[in-house]
């Protein structure tokens, strides 16, 4: 035994040469066959097939070196035509990097005009005008009128753009609809293909004309295969534009019924799918259902840079799904990588690429070509059948994975095609994997299949032909035992059998088959493992990441103590207010502010109950106070201070009066004197602190009542209740009172929105002041240079962070003011100008109550939490970025039905 | 990638005191619509209209923010890679007028465009359909104007419509014509990043976002 090892080793040595020698035979020999195989032919011309197919490989190779070829210096119209290249290609990349962005792009969008500005651009280079004038007017549209009687998608795009025209719903110049349209059907290149191919196109142009150029002119149509491959979507620039949050809305919940009634995979399932992250390697793999395939330009299938072609075969017949066969292109190629890939592409895509002029471009129909291409991956492949009824029959090629799953059959025509293909497979597989049994080599050097050794005499049939192979691994993970044995070979190669008598000994190999078997599936049981791990490791991260977010920026927007719902828990209604008045106790209270909370105010007359309880749940009165004196003190303070700043208010008129005369004056006068001529603007020489103090209150007491004055005309005119001017009055009263008491704080924007509502409940000038001072206590922090707001916002953004990691990962690389802008108007006015005057009503006094209860002290926080969640589907199937999602929040007055109110307690 | 984005997108920020009619101008150019039922504008707000320019679409996207110089901080997110500012102010209210010097001062400051001087500011004077109120008279704005660098400006009513469209194309135009500036640096692909910190280039945008 240990003599036989070494003696084959030494063999081996021998005829290694030789074997080196044959293998380069082995591919010569293929290629010969290759071409052999190509004159066979069955129904198409060879000679056409094979004239296209150069023309494809050249034209790969003149795209890749384009700038290579320029030698001499570029004259005149050369560097016109690279100037027309360059925009065109420019335009091409802002698609594709647009479509990067988006998964579909608007037909009417700027990049698509500027693009088929381009594209006609080139097509307009050269083109002698004066003869296209017979036709109406002279554009690359009269070219595609004169193809369009000899070609299908010509005529086609030529069909669908009168229709265009003649409905008046584009929104780009005429001539370019139809360049739109042919991106839109996909068969933009085929047509401009077919502008250099036809004769009578070709007339029209100059010999120097970009299209004419015998490199450019294929580069122009080669490069536009790119945007035909994006989707684009028909929609109008206006519904574009106003593409309200209606609209969106609507889609989403379209879009997520459709998720719900079709297909199994939820909406929610942001992860992929646990898979075995192997390609496996049955048709069913290698199929990409989402048709990104057809993206692949059909000869990089075959052709690249990075393969190399062992053997090549045309009109193999596979069997297809309906029991029929198909015909089509079989290549082995060998990838830089040492892999080996056999592909099979149907006749009908080899012939559509090839020949882009042919009209059945129908797209469906080509779609379920892609989905028939086959791409197997040699080293997962384990056994190879081959069966053949006799000699003059056609083979039968099975390739079977290490799953065990079978590929579809490949025939072969009868005669030396497996045995090439074999040999050149052979070939391929070493040095790392080799045929078992392998093939023999005859007397004149050729190989031959291997023979069994009749051990039978029953049957003997030389009909029959039915061989299995199987790929064995020659060297790597798992030598066998007798390798280790013997530390003289050079490497594990197994013994050559140069004789044709008998098949190697198969323990040998049935064990090493099942070590491949076993390999394989501990790689997939691995990956597994591995992915699992993954899964449970983030997942483990994500939490910690949670609590610590919860911990440190959470922690105190929310009380721990839960808040039971008694589910039959009625409203605040007449009944209930009066019981509280009668009997103002602690329970009763606490009773009050749990109703409020969780079912609202609502009564025969609820603004009278609102009246009624707001002071109280404000805080602005005890619960337990009877707060009639109250009311009058109030009354008399305020019109106290009315009386005030009247005087103020009136030196401030006399002085815009003062200044808009001025104004008039230097307009009709001398407009040289300078600004300075405006007296009140720095004040008089101060002769007294008292009356220094007095001049600053006056201007700054101007300012604001100017600002007051601007906002309060125009606060919820649409209302009924102001548009009655003695209502717009009483705001404004109570708005300069109020900052007539706080003239340091200032009027700020904003103000007039929270006041209103509450002039609306109350009606009572003072009440309002009273409770609007309250409020504006509340309120304040989040208003303009205080640290309210930010907090506001990064509180949110936090929540969002853990309740909805998909929003957040769309808003976490953007600064947390920006992403979140929309929000602010929501938390400085507490959702005031997103809901109508009732819905207001309830959330403020949920608000309130929240507070009141302890149960957080800024339950806007998680409205508005609930407010973007709601619209989850929305904001992803978009995939809104910041501005979007300011557009959707500003454009849309947020919808709230009474909110199931959530307590998120971490 | 902001390349690609904004060679089609050019973003403009309209500002100007709070009440001369920022928010009504932009929806009488975007809406061709007038509504007298606008609020006060809190936060930030925008509007996108597609206008041709020789042969070619660009999408205008409007930004309309607080008139208030207090919310300004808010604001001031929304300045950065602006490819034109236009300036607002109510020819019946003086005081608009007066503002104007710190809303373009600290627009400058704010965005920091590369090259102050020649960033495309435009003038509007908004209200003109109140003559008989003007405060402000078009000779002493456009003297504003000259001393500023030239600032193109215009006399626009949002309420009649008067003047709008033009403004705004204007508007587009000088946005463009620094954009198509920048593009010659960079002619065959707009994307590229120059290393090179001597190429002292017309780009004065302040965008490297």
């Amino acid at each position: 035994m240990q003599m036989f090892r070494h003696s084959s080793a030494d063999v081996w040595k021998a005829k290694k040469p030789t074997l080196e020698r044959r293998s380069t035979d082995g591919r010569r020999s293929s290629v010969v066959d290759w071409i052999n195989g190509l004159s066979d032919n069955n129904n198409y011309k060879t000679d056409l097939w094979v004239e296209k197919h150069d023309e494809g490989c050249e034209r790969m190779t003149r795209n890749g070196s384009v700038c290579a070829v320029e030698e001499s210096e570029p004259d005149q119209p050369t560097q016109h035509k690279e100037v027309l290249l360059t925009k065109l290609k420019i335009e091409i990349k802002n698609i594709m990097a647009e479509h990067g962005a988006k998964k579909y792009l608007n037909l009417n969008s700027p990049y698509v005009t500027s693009l088929c500005v381009a594209v006609d651009a080139c097509l307009m280079d050269g083109l002698r005008r004066r003869l296209l004038t017979l036709f109406n007017s002279p554009s690359s549209m009269s070219l595609l009128q004169i193809i369009a009687k000899s070609n299908g998608s010509a005529q086609q795009v030529l069909e669908q753009t009168k229709t265009i025209e003649e409905h008046h719903t584009s929104v780009i110049p005429v001539h370019l609809i139809w360049i739109r349209e042919a991106l839109y059907m996909k068969s933009l290149p085929i047509i401009i293909n077919h502008f250099i191919d036809s004769k009578s196109v070709r007339r029209y142009y100059d010999s120097t004309a970009l299209l004419m150029d015998p490199v450019k002119g294929r580069l122009v149509a080669t490069l536009l295969l790119a945007p035909c491959m994006v989707t684009y979507r028909r929609m109008s620039s206006r519904t574009e534009q106003e593409a309200t949050a209606e609209e969106l809305v609507e889609g989403a919940s379209r879009a997520r019924n459709g998720e719900n009634s079709g297909s199994t995979s939820g909406v929610g399932g942001s992860r992929p799918p646990l898979s075995i992250t192997r390609q496996v390697s049955s048709i069913a793999a290698s199929v990409e259902r989402n048709g990104s395939v057809s993206r692949d330009y059909v000869f990089s299938l075959h052709h690249s840079c990075k393969s190399t072609l062992l053997y090549g075969k045309n009109n193999v017949c596979v069997a297809m799904n309906g029991g029929d066969f198909a015909k089509g292109y079989m290549s082995l190629q060998k990838f830089y990588d040492g892999n080996l890939t056999l592909k099979w592409v149907p006749n009908q895509l080899m012939h559509a690429s090839s020949q882009p002029s042919s009209g059945h471009s129908n797209n469906g129909e080509f779609t379920n070509f892609w989905k028939n291409t086959i791409n197997i991956e040699m080293q997962d492949i384990i056994y190879i059948h081959l069966h053949q009824k006799d000699e003059s029959s056609p083979t039968c090629l099975t390739f079977v994975n290490c799953e065990g799953v079978q590929s579809a059959p490949f025939q072969l025509p009868a005669g030396q095609h497996s045995i090439a293909f074999l040999s050149s497979l052979e070939t391929g597989l070493a040095p790392l994997l080799r045929l078992d049994p392998p093939l023999w080599t005859n007397l004149t050097k050729e190989k031959i299949l291997p023979r069994l050794r009749k051990r039978s005499t029953a049957v003997a049939n030389p009909a029959m032909l039915d061989y299995v192979f199987r790929l064995v691994r020659t060297s790597g993970i798992e030598p066998a035992p007798e390798d280790i044995e013997d530390p003289l070979a050079p490497s594990p190669i197994p013994p050559m059998h140069d004789n044709c008598v008998s098949l190697p000994n198969s323990p040998y190999i049935v064990d090493n088959v099942d070590s491949i078997v076993n390999f394989q599936i501990g790689k997939a049981c691995q990956s597994m493992r591995n992915q699992i791990m993954a899964r449970a490791f983030y997942g483990w991260l994500t939490y910690v990441r949670h609590l610590r977010t919860i911990r440190t920026h959470l922690l105190h927007l929310v009380d721990t103590k839960t808040l039971i719902c008694d589910d039959d828990c009625d409203p605040v209604d007449e009944k209930f207010w009066k019981q509280c008045r009668a009997e103002p106790t602690k329970e009763n209270e606490e009773e009050f502010l749990k109703r409020v909370y969780w079912r609202g105010i609502e009564g025969v007359n609820s603004k009278e109950i609102r009246r009624m309880a707001w002071p109280y749940l404000l805080g602005l009165f005890e619960w337990n106070e009877y707060p009639e004196g109250r009311f009058e003190q109030f009354t008399k303070q305020y019109w106290e201070d009315i009386e005030e700043w009247r005087v103020l208010e009136a030196e401030v008129r006399r002085r815009d009066e003062e200044a808009f005369r001025a104004a008039r004056a230097r307009r009709a006068g001398s407009p040289v004197r300078e600004e300075s001529c405006e007296v009140f603007e720095d004040p008089n020489e101060p002769t007294c602190s008292q009356h220094y103090d007095r001049e600053n209150l006056i201007s700054l007491f101007r300012a604001n009542l100017h600002r007051i004055d601007k906002d309060v005309e125009r606060c919820d005119r649409n209302l009924m209740f102001f548009s009655n001017k003695d209502n717009l009055e009483s705001l404004r009263r109570v708005m300069y009172t109020y900052v007539r008491r706080n003239l340091e704080e200032g009027y700020t924007q904003g103000m007039c929105d929270l006041l209103a509502p509450l002039l609306v409940t109350f009606e009572d000038e003072a009440l309002t002041l009273e409770c609007f001072s309250i409020l504006m206590i509340r309120q304040r922090g989040k208003f303009p240079q205080r640290p309210g707001m930010s907090k506001c916002l990064l509180n949110l953004r936090s929540l969002i962070q853990v309740v909805d990691p998909q929003i957040y990962g769309l808003i976490a690389d953007i600064d947390y003011a920006q992403a979140l802008s929309f929000a602010f108007r929501w938390f400085l006015l507490d959702f005031k100008r997103e809901l109508s005057y009732e819905c207001t009503y309830k959330v403020w006094e949920v608000i309130w109550a929240a507070q009141r209860l302890r149960i957080t002290n800024d339950f806007s926080i998680f409205f508005g939490l609930a407010t973007i969640t709601n619209y989850h589907d929305v904001l992803i199937t978009n995939n809104f970025d910041y501005t979007d999602m300011i557009k959707f929040f500003n454009g849309k007055g947020v919808e709230v039905s009474r909110e199931p109110r959530v307590t998120v307690v971490p | 990638m902001s390349g690609t984005r904004k060679k089609a997108l050019l973003k403009v920020i309209i500002l100007g005191d709070s009440g001369v009619g920022k928010t009504s101008l932009m929806n009488q150019y975007v809406n061709r619509r007038f509504s007298n039922q606008y609020k006060a504008t809190i936060g930030a707000d925008f509007l996108t209209r597609d206008v041709n320019i020789d042969d070619r679409t660009v999408t205008l996207q409007i930004w309309d923010t607080a008139g208030q110089e207090r919310f300004q901080s808010l604001g001031v997110a929304f300045y950065r890679g602006a490819d034109c500012c236009v300036l607002a102010f109510d020819v019946t209210n003086a005081a608009s007028f007066k503002s104007l010097d710190s809303w373009r001062d600290e627009f400058l400051i704010q965005a920091s465009p590369r090259d102050p001087d020649h960033f495309p500011f435009v003038l509007l004077g908004n209200k003109v359909d109140l003559e008989s109120q003007r405060a402000v008279s078009s000779k002493r704005a456009q003297s504003w104007c000259q001393t500023k660098g030239n600032i193109p400006y215009y006399e626009v009513s949002a309420k009649e419509a008067l003047n709008v469209e033009a403004a705004f194309l204007a508007i587009a135009r000088d946005a463009l014509a620094r954009e198509s500036q920048e593009t010659n640096d960079f002619p065959e692909f707009p994307d590229q990043i120059r290393l090179n910190p001597n190429q002292q280039n017309q780009q004065n945008s302040g965008c490297n976002c």
